[in-house]
């Protein structure tokens, strides 16, 4: 690859050596392009050169810009040093800025991945709102920034008011302006720091406002490679700034705000695609070069192949253009786009002194020796190829004006500042730098050589005088010649080896003998040590070798084909030189120059001098300004006179000897008139005194009364009017002086007036939310108005101090309040509630801030209140007083007492109703779905045998065995229909008991509206059926003895119906022998029907007998079982009969002995009973008529009692024995 | 004369007036083999070894009951009339025919009537 760069290198050599032969002839002189020009039609260079040249030449740019990059990088590499995470925006603004940042913030979308600083100019004794006002527009947290803040993506960054803001390392850094205000750009020193810190990851947005703040900046992202957006003049409210910044020509868009996220968000998404690596890189970039040459003349295909990379693709970037060939095809098709792509190519950052060290070498060991004996008729030529704005350019004529302001004879200095980029040229003319370029000027020197004007640093006229700026291209223009110096700093970097190489002996050529050559830090004379000595190789200064020159391969084999530079630039007036007349020029204007008037072409005075009064006065008629009405009489003749005289010839005019009447003596003043052409219209008019010079001039007897023709006098003259010439012009530049100053006043007023137009906006938009939050307030207060009118519940808003603040209209229930108690001590109200005790609990809740709860009872307990007494919190959430809120719960606690009772009530009934089903005699119990039980009482587990505390969750069939199988039909019907089943009979045997009778009822137990369960009561009827067994015996008993006895009445009746035929005596019978039986019955049931005493028996039968001595009984007491008691009566009822009627009883002195005795043998028992009869007279003896009473006596005995009856009458009367089983 | 008369009865009552009723109307129906006994036991007795066409029996004698000798009675084919001081229709044993039962007291006509429906059962 070397190799063939040689080889090209050579021909091209040989080629251009031929040109320069030529080219040699010509006359190079201080004039680049006009030699240029000349030297080209001299060389008479045919642009179209042979195919195999061009062949060769495209071979090399080939070879070239596919090697690698160069060791030289020409891209600042400090710049962008510490990119941030995500590329960073800087949008500045200042009058308008609002509405601006609020239409850019609206329009970027939040997740750009961007950071948004924001740069306004802000009056600093006012706290900016802008945070506030910016944040509602977009999502992205807004932050005013704090020092130290690490830029992140997605956040909007705010500059605080009254400080300078910086980027370093990422991060935002903040400082104390240096500057007094008026003359500080914010913008403009944020956006430097942010190209610096950020480069190419940062963007650049000028919005709104006057002035020229971010112009600067602008420049410097551009530079550093960033994208620089411009927000559409004609869109902005105030248009200073961006047509500052437009006229830059560094622009990359001017676009309206709301495009501006989306141009950004565009531009660094295409920054992700690198043209860098496509594979036909080598012909896209000769293309484009082509393109170049081919519309401006330029041409850079030795320029390095990185650097036009870089540069195009961020040209890509703005355009749009994501490929080589779109892009080619917008250079092709918009023709502003190559000098925009020229443009970008030839940025370069340049300042004063740059590299300090190189110039101190300079200044200490190159200056001095380039003056050394340099006197006034001397000449010193310095060539500043490549000069971009001219900083260094002009910091050689600092050095220098430095050493010649020490010399007796200063020799001329001539500084040829060249370079091709007329815009750059532009700036070196104004010679009007920014802070950041002189940052490296000594102080010493700044004072000295610069004045400042706003922020920006201009060059005094001497150094300026210094200085040629003129457009020339090292490359194709023939050099300059006989240079005594070549400053060429950071130029060779950007072109390629073979270009650089060429170039070495150009300067060579272009220096004297010994001439010096000074290159930049990173470049070197490309191995030429037979050209160039080196003198200092870390400073890059080399001189000249050799006394002659060698020819050399003059670089000149491009023309533009397209002559007309598309963006052609307007040239700049150099600006007018600004001297300070010195004092005594002044004095001598004010007080010793003759009064002057200057007049234009009509005669109108347009410029006067003091003192005119004597020469001039207002005439008659119309005010008129010019001079042929305004001279006095006799003046005016001549004043035409010379002004004819000046107008016909061009020539200075003089009339001699005027004469005119001054106003208040009659003394006569001479005087000479003088008119001088100033231009073609202006005419100086000077009145000259003469009088006086006269009488002098007398005195010395050297009367001059020359007219015109006195050349010594003219000469005089005219010298003397030169030199008034000269102080007019001092003096009307001293005027422009103040006007600048003036200027720079106001736009120091204006800067001011535009922070004040920022607040001003914020203030209109805070005032205009204001009112909304004032209609909000309204709003807010008139609910809460109405909420306090409303509200049923007693509030009152007490003060720190107690004072009533407000209260609702349910207060007055407790507190007698008017309205106008509001601001009125608390204590003062009437109240139906203690004072001091509130009181005291407001200040408790005052000084803890914890709210307080209590009850009060008023009015003797009948009504209730929860009183809460409350911190009453303003909007800074500080205690400012206590509120009071009270609600009546008298209903509540009424409501809780009764409650209360029904609960007692309650608790009772329960008690009685578990102590009823404790206590119950019949079993209790409750029986879930799942047959198991639930709760038995004690009185279902003793009829069970269960255990009555270990009950719970078992079945029926484990805890009642015996009785779960009666019982599981009922309880399911239960719970299957909801309806009781009553009177379940189940008789059991338990545990070898002898067989019991239950009862079992079931009720259903319901829980919403469901059968929870099945409420079971068992009830023993063991002993109710044996009772009721025993009745039914009983009954059948007494029906069988009352049927008997009626049978035995019956058979009674019929015995004794058949054996009575007496009526009478058949009744009385019949009433004895029943009154008898009845008579037993009595006793027995006197016994309960049990028994009956065998004494009884007798005495009641005996009674009606009396009871004398004829009667005798005698035996134990016996008692006789029903059936005996009533046989024995049957039986003793006949024998008494018969003793009445037959026996002893029918006669007084017989005697009845009844004698009884229980005797016990083997056979058992027997009651033994005798009747005797004794003392009866006439007893019957033997066979006595058989009869019923007969009969019954000895049969009954024996049929119902299983006993014997002996029956015998013996001669003293009836003797009877009875006996039976007892 | 009845077709009771000359027929053999036997007599079971524990109250020596109303079998003396019994024994008279028995006599007019034309019977006179009539054998009367107070007790269970006689009537068991009588009931084994004596020949009767039919027997009366009170169903109480004494608070005991007198179904078992109507069983050995009946085993030996002899009609019997139970009478009873109560209504006997519903606790009867089940070998009693309710048809052959009388309400004390009860009447010569009620007596012959029940005698003649058991004579007609027996046969």
């Amino acid at each position: 690859m070397r190799r063939s760069v040689c080889v090209g290198a050579r021909t091209v050599r040989l080629r251009n050596e031929e040109v320069l032969g030529t080219a040699r002839r010509s006359d190079l002189g201080t004039c680049p392009r006009m030699c240029a020009f000349e030297f080209l039609e001299a060389a008479g260079i045919s642009i179209l050169q042979d195919a195999a040249t061009v062949e060769l030449m495209s071979q090399e740019r080939a070879e070239e810009l596919g090697g690698p990059e160069g060791l030289l990088s020409p891209d600042r590499p400090e710049l962008g040093a510490h990119p941030a995470s995500s590329p960073v925006i800087g949008l500045g603004a200042s009058a308008g800025g609002l509405e601006a940042f609020q239409t850019f913030l609206a329009a970027a979308p939040a997740d750009a991945g961007f950071a948004y600083v924001l740069v306004q100019h802000l009056d600093p004794n006012h706290e900016s709102m802008l945070a506030e006002l910016l944040s509602r527009r977009t999502t992205m947290p807004v932050t005013q920034i704090s020092d130290g803040m690490v830029v992140e993506p997605n956040h909007v960054y705010l500059i605080p008011p009254n400080a300078s803001l910086i980027i370093e390392n990422a991060r935002l850094v903040l400082s104390e302006f240096s500057e007094p205000r008026g003359f500080r750009r914010p913008i403009d020193v944020f956006f430097r720091s942010l190209a610096a810190d950020q480069g190419p990851n940062a963007a650049c947005v000028v919005l709104s406002g006057t002035g020229g703040d971010g112009s600067e900046g602008l420049r410097a992202i551009k530079e550093a490679g960033g994208l620089t957006l411009v927000q559409q003049p004609e869109t902005a409210k105030y248009d200073g700034m961006p047509n500052s910044a437009v006229a830059t020509g560094l622009v990359d868009k001017v676009l309206p705000v709301a495009d501006m996220p989306e141009a950004i968000r565009d531009y660094f998404e295409r920054g992700q695609a690198s043209i860098f690596s496509l594979p036909d890189v080598t012909d896209f970039l000769l293309t484009v070069c082509e393109e170049l040459r081919h519309r401006l003349g330029h041409d850079f295909s030795q320029y390095k192949r990185s650097t036009m990379l870089r540069r195009i693709q961020r040209r890509m970037q703005v355009v749009g253009a994501s490929i080589g060939s779109d892009y080619l095809d917008v250079l092709r098709e918009k023709p502003e786009e190559a000098s925009l792509l020229f443009r970008d190519l030839l940025i370069n950052v340049t300042c004063f002194f740059r590299d300090s060290e190189a110039f101190e070498v300079l200044r200490r060991d190159v200056i001095p020796e380039l003056l050394r004996g340099k006197g006034a008729g001397d000449n010193i030529r310095i060539w500043a190829p490549g000069c971009s704005s001219g900083e260094e350019a002009y910091s050689i004529a600092i050095l220098m004006a430095e050493v010649l302001g020490r010399m007796p004879t200063r020799p001329t200095v001539q500084i040829f500042a060249t370079d091709i980029d007329e815009q750059m040229l532009q700036k070196a003319r104004g010679a009007c730098y920014p802070h950041s370029a002189v940052k490296d000027v000594p102080l010493e020197l700044l004072d000295r050589y610069f004045y400042a004007q706003e922020d920006d640093y201009i060059l005094t006229q001497t150094i300026r005088d210094m200085v040629r700026v003129s457009n020339h291209n090292l490359i194709k223009d023939p050099p300059f010649s006989r240079v005594d110096m070549i400053v060429c700093r950071n130029l060779l970097i950007y072109l390629n080896t073979s270009l650089q190489q060429r170039l070495i002996p150009v300067f060579h050529y272009a220096l004297k003998p010994n001439g010096w050559l000074f290159l930049g830090s990173a470049e070197n004379i490309a191995n030429r040590n037979d050209l160039f000595d080196g003198v200092d190789q870390s400073a890059r200064i080399y001189r000249r070798r050799g006394a002659h020159r060698q020819s050399v391969a003059m670089p000149l084999f491009v023309q533009p084909l397209a002559l007309a530079v598309a963006n052609a630039q307007r040239a700049d007036v150099p600006r007018a030189p600004i001297e300070r007349a010195d004092a005594a020029s002044r004095r001598v204007m004010e007080r010793y120059a003759p009064a002057h008037v200057v007049v234009n072409s009509e005669n109108d005075i347009i410029r006067s001098s003091s003192r005119t009064a004597t020469y001039l006065e207002l005439p008659e008629g119309p005010p008129s300004s010019k001079i042929t009405d305004l001279a006095k009489r006799g003046l005016r003749s001549a004043v035409r006179s010379v002004l004819e005289g000046v107008r016909k010839r061009r020539q200075r005019t003089i009339k001699r000897d005027v004469r005119i009447e001054t106003g208040d003596s009659d003394s006569t003043l001479i005087l000479d008139v003088v008119a001088d052409p100033l231009s073609e219209e202006e005419v100086l008019l000077v009145f000259q005194d003469v009088g006086a010079l006269r009488r002098e001039a007398d005195a010395d007897g050297e009367a001059q009364v020359e007219g015109y023709s006195d050349e010594d006098r003219i000469k005089q003259l005219e010298e003397e009017l030169d030199e008034a010439r000269s102080r007019l012009r001092i003096t009307v530049e001293e005027l422009e002086t103040s006007n600048e100053e003036l200027k720079s006043s106001n736009e120091e007023m204006m800067s001011m007036n535009e922070e004040l137009q920022s607040t001003n906006e914020e203030l209109a938009t805070v005032n205009e939310e204001l009112k909304n939050k004032v209609d909000q307030l309204g709003r807010a207060n008139s609910d809460l108005q109405n909420f306090i009118e409303s509200t049923q519940v007693p509030t009152i808003f007490l003060d720190r101090k107690m004072r009533i603040r407000s209260f609702t209209p349910a207060t007055k229930a407790l507190f007698r309040f008017q309205d106008q108690d509001k601001g009125r001590p608390f204590s003062d109200v009437v109240s139906r509630i203690d004072h001091r005790q509130l009181e005291e609990l407001g200040e408790k809740v005052l000084g803890s801030g914890e709210p307080i709860e209590q009850e009060l009872t008023i009015a003797e307990g009948r009504e209730h209140y929860v009183l809460r007494v409350l911190p009453y919190r303003d909007l800074n959430d500080a205690i400012d007083g206590v509120i009071l809120v009270f609600s009546d719960v008298t209903k509540v606690r009424e409501a809780q007492a009764d409650v209360a009772r029904n609960e007692d009530l309650a608790r009772q009934r329960s008690l009685e109703i578990e102590t009823l089903y404790k206590t119950a005699p019949v079993g209790m119990a409750l029986v879930d779905s799942n047959r198991r039980y639930m709760k038995i009482n004690r009185h279902f587990a003793d009829l069970t045998g269960a255990k009555s505390d270990n009950y719970i969750g078992r079945t029926l069939t484990d805890l009642t065995p015996a009785l779960a199988e009666r019982m599981e039909a009922p309880v399911s019907e239960v719970f299957e229909h909801g309806k009781e089943v009553v009177n379940i009979a189940a008789t059991v045997r338990m545990n070898g008991d002898p067989a019991r009778d239950f009862l079992i009822d079931f009720y259903p137990y319901e829980e919403d509206g469901r059968v929870a369960a099945v409420g079971v009561i068992l009830k023993d009827v063991t002993e109710l059926r044996r009772l009721e067994r025993e009745l039914r015996r009983l009954m059948d008993e007494l029906q069988h003895r009352v049927k008997n006895t009626l049978a035995t009445v019956a058979s009674i009746v019929n015995q004794t119906v058949g054996s009575k035929t007496n009526r009478a005596e058949l009744v009385d019978t019949l009433k004895r022998r029943i009154g008898s039986l009845a008579a037993t019955h009595n006793l027995l049931t006197q016994q309960d029907w049990r028994e009956a005493s065998l004494q009884d028996i007798l005495k009641t039968e005996l009674t009606p007998y009396g009871q004398d001595d004829r009667i005798a009984l005698d035996g134990p007491p016996i008692s006789l079982p029903p059936k005996h008691a009533l046989c024995l009566t049957l039986t003793l009822h006949e024998l008494t009969t018969n003793a009445a009627k037959y026996g002893a009883l029918a006669h007084a002195n017989a005697a009845l002995r009844i004698g009884w005795a229980v005797n016990v043998d083997g056979t058992g028992r027997r009651l033994i009973l005798n009747w005797i009869e004794t003392d009866v007279p006439d007893a019957p003896t033997g066979k006595v008529k058989e009869n019923f009473g007969s009969k019954l006596i000895k049969q009954a005995v024996a049929h119902d009692l299983q006993g014997q009856c002996d029956y015998r009458f013996e001669p003293d009367g009836l003797k009877c024995t009875i006996t039976f089983p007892y | 004369m009845t077709e009771l008369a000359g027929k053999s009865v036997l007599l079971l009552e524990d109250e020596y007036l109303i079998a003396m009723d019994a024994e008279e109307i028995l006599k007019q129906f034309g019977i006179n083999d009539i054998q009367i006994v107070g007790t269970i036991a006689d009537a068991e007795r009588a009931a084994d070894t004596g020949d009767f066409d039919v027997a009366v029996l009170d169903v109480n004698i004494n608070g005991e009951m007198s179904f078992p000798v109507a069983a050995r009675l009946k085993r030996r084919g002899v009609p019997v009339v139970f009478a009873s001081g109560y209504e006997m229709r519903e606790r009867a044993p089940a070998e009693v025919d309710g048809n052959l039962t009388l309400t004390k007291p009860y009447t010569s006509a009620a007596l012959r009537d029940v005698l003649c429906a058991a004579l007609r059962a027996g046969a």
